[in-house]
């Protein structure tokens, strides 16, 4: 299955790729998920899963923010691990596997924010007694449970019993559960959606849902095409609340009430 | 008159941008980054009143603090800023600041920086991979770059020099970029939920040498019903309050695995 240097390099990537991001806040708004699938693709020497994972995992994640300190599913863990092991075995396995990781992986996510009280409370002491400095070398120590818990933890447990595990669900997987993961992995972008749709402001603005529906449904057009008319759309509202405002004003500011 | 060199201000600004995750916790999540952001200026600023410097300190530390990360730095500057003018009882006035501002800064941020360059920039990324092409990729580096790196350095300059008014002068200009990148982000979602979620019923049925596909039936009512129907569903069901983002992938995939066992997807 995987060779030694392969694991080490996977475990080594994702670490880093974490630590820098998380460390210095220039994580990826988006693409990350395509990104972390295209280096373990290189790394299993496998770029055609890198790419396909990368990208159906990207398209499942988009809708997915963890605003205002939430959990969603973690598809960079879940990419990583379902592209080594779809590399090893067949694209459908990689795919189910990665599905699952990264649905799991958000429990990691909640445990390491609760770890963080921890070091809150070593700061504070810390503070008490007057060692400002203390408090900040422990607020920074407090950086790496989220690391490890997000990175390489789950990922050595997953490469020393996974891979046995997943051969034998491989030999012995009916037909039927494997497409039904794949049926998953092209409905689970709704989710993405429908989050988009409750965070965005739908009210007064479901005419724009609908034109991008129109666009692809009738005529084929894809994201690109949608941005695009997108902006023209944005930019009529734009003027025409400006032209608006420049009339209220001329007439003086209209009667409020 | 100010206590703070330029290359204070620089490093100040550095520690502002790599915030977020110090310490991250439930109680005050994001209180303890910004405590490792603002102590090393209080130190200088206040230099020798070790006892001032602590309770400073407990200020910020203690009470709960969390917003976006690039809109935030419209608050550390304006903070820091408050901070060097060494006003009696200033941190209370930063604090406050600080809890007041971080909720609508939240909600612009996340709609402008997070939630709609999301949309965009993901589908490329996530399209131009299905392609074999990184060019979505690079265009996603090239908007980190600019949103995480540009913009943050721009907003806590400007949070320093001019306190918040900076913003709020901005707001008519906010306003509008707000409404247009919704718009535009809502008709990329509208596009992208047919040519994304992808469900067909592949059942056919058949009476004597009589078949009816399920599928034509449904494309016969509009083409993407399926699509748009589970889409209003799942949106229908993340409104209780019960239903978290994980509960309904576990759910999706629990009816996806059944439905394909019977046969019907």
């Amino acid at each position: 299955m995987f060779t030694i240097p392969q694991i080490v390099l996977i475990i080594l990537w994702f670490t880093f790729y974490n630590a820098f991001t998380g460390y210095t806040g220039l994580s990826l708004v988006a693409g990350g998920v395509v990104f972390n699938g295209l280096v373990t693709g290189l790394i299993m020497g496998d770029l055609a899963t890198g790419f396909y994972l990368g990208g159906t995992y990207e398209l499942m994640n988009i809708g997915l923010n963890p605003l205002g300190g939430s959990t969603v599913p973690n598809y960079n863990m879940g990419v990583v691990v379902g592209v080594a092991f779809g590399a090893v075995t067949n694209l459908e396995t990689g795919m189910a596997v990665g599905i699952v990781v990264a649905t799991l992986a958000s429990t990691l996510d909640v445990l390491a924010k609760m770890v963080g009280s921890f070091f809150l409370h070593k700061a504070q002491n810390k503070v008490a007694e007057k060692d400002v400095n203390g408090a900040v070398k422990w607020i920074n120590i407090g950086f790496w449970p989220r690391i490890i818990l997000d990175a390489p933890l789950p990922l050595i447990i997953l490469f020393a019993f996974g891979a046995p595990i997943v051969e034998a669900i491989n030999n012995f997987i009916p037909a039927w559960l494997l497409d039904g993961f794949k049926n998953a992995g092209n409905m689970l972008p709704a989710i993405g959606f429908a989050i988009l749709l409750r965070s965005m402001n739908l009210k007064g603005n479901f005419q724009y849902v609908l034109i991008g529906f129109v666009l692809f449904a009738y005529f084929g057009i894809g994201a690109l095409g949608a941005a695009l008319i997108g902006i023209a759309l944005a930019m009529i509202a734009y003027y025409n609340n400006q032209k608006i405002a420049d009339l209220q004003n001329s007439m003086g500011g209209v009667d409020d009430e | 008159m100010s206590k703070l060199s330029k290359s204070d201000v620089k490093k100040a600004m550095i520690r502002s941008m790599c915030y977020q995750w110090q310490s991250f916790n439930y109680e005050t999540m994001q209180s303890p980054g910004f405590t490792r952001f603002i102590v090393p200026s209080l130190q200088k600023i206040y230099a020798g009143n070790d006892e001032l410097i602590a309770q400073k300190t407990e200020q910020y530390l203690s009470t709960f603090y969390n917003t976006e990360n690039t809109m935030g730095q419209i608050i550390h500057g304006a903070a820091l800023a408050l901070e060097e003018s060494e006003a009696d009882g200033i941190t209370d006035t930063a604090v406050a600041l600080r809890t007041g501002l971080m909720g609508p800064f939240a909600g612009l941020g996340d709609s402008i920086f997070k939630v709609s360059s999301k949309v965009i920039f993901g589908s490329l990324a996530g399209y131009m991979a299905l392609e074999n092409s990184i060019v979505g990729l690079l265009l996603c580096v090239a908007l980190c770059i600019v949103c995480n790196g540009f913009i943050r350095y721009w907003f806590f300059m400007n949070g320093y020099k001019q306190g918040v008014s900076f913003i709020t002068t901005k707001q008519d200009m906010i306003k509008g970029l707000t409404a247009a990148v919704t718009i535009m982000g809502l008709v990329v979602v509208g596009c992208m939920i047919p040519s994304t979620v992808k469900i067909t019923v592949p059942y056919v049925f058949a009476y004597g040498d009589a078949t009816q596909s399920i599928q034509d039936i449904l494309d016969a009512i509009f083409p993407y019903l399926l699509p748009a129907l589970v889409t209003w569903l799942i949106y229908k069901g993340l409104g209780s309050k019960k239903m978290t983002t994980v509960r309904m992938v576990w759910l999706i995939i629990v009816i996806c695995i059944v439905l394909t066992w019977i046969g019907i997807l």
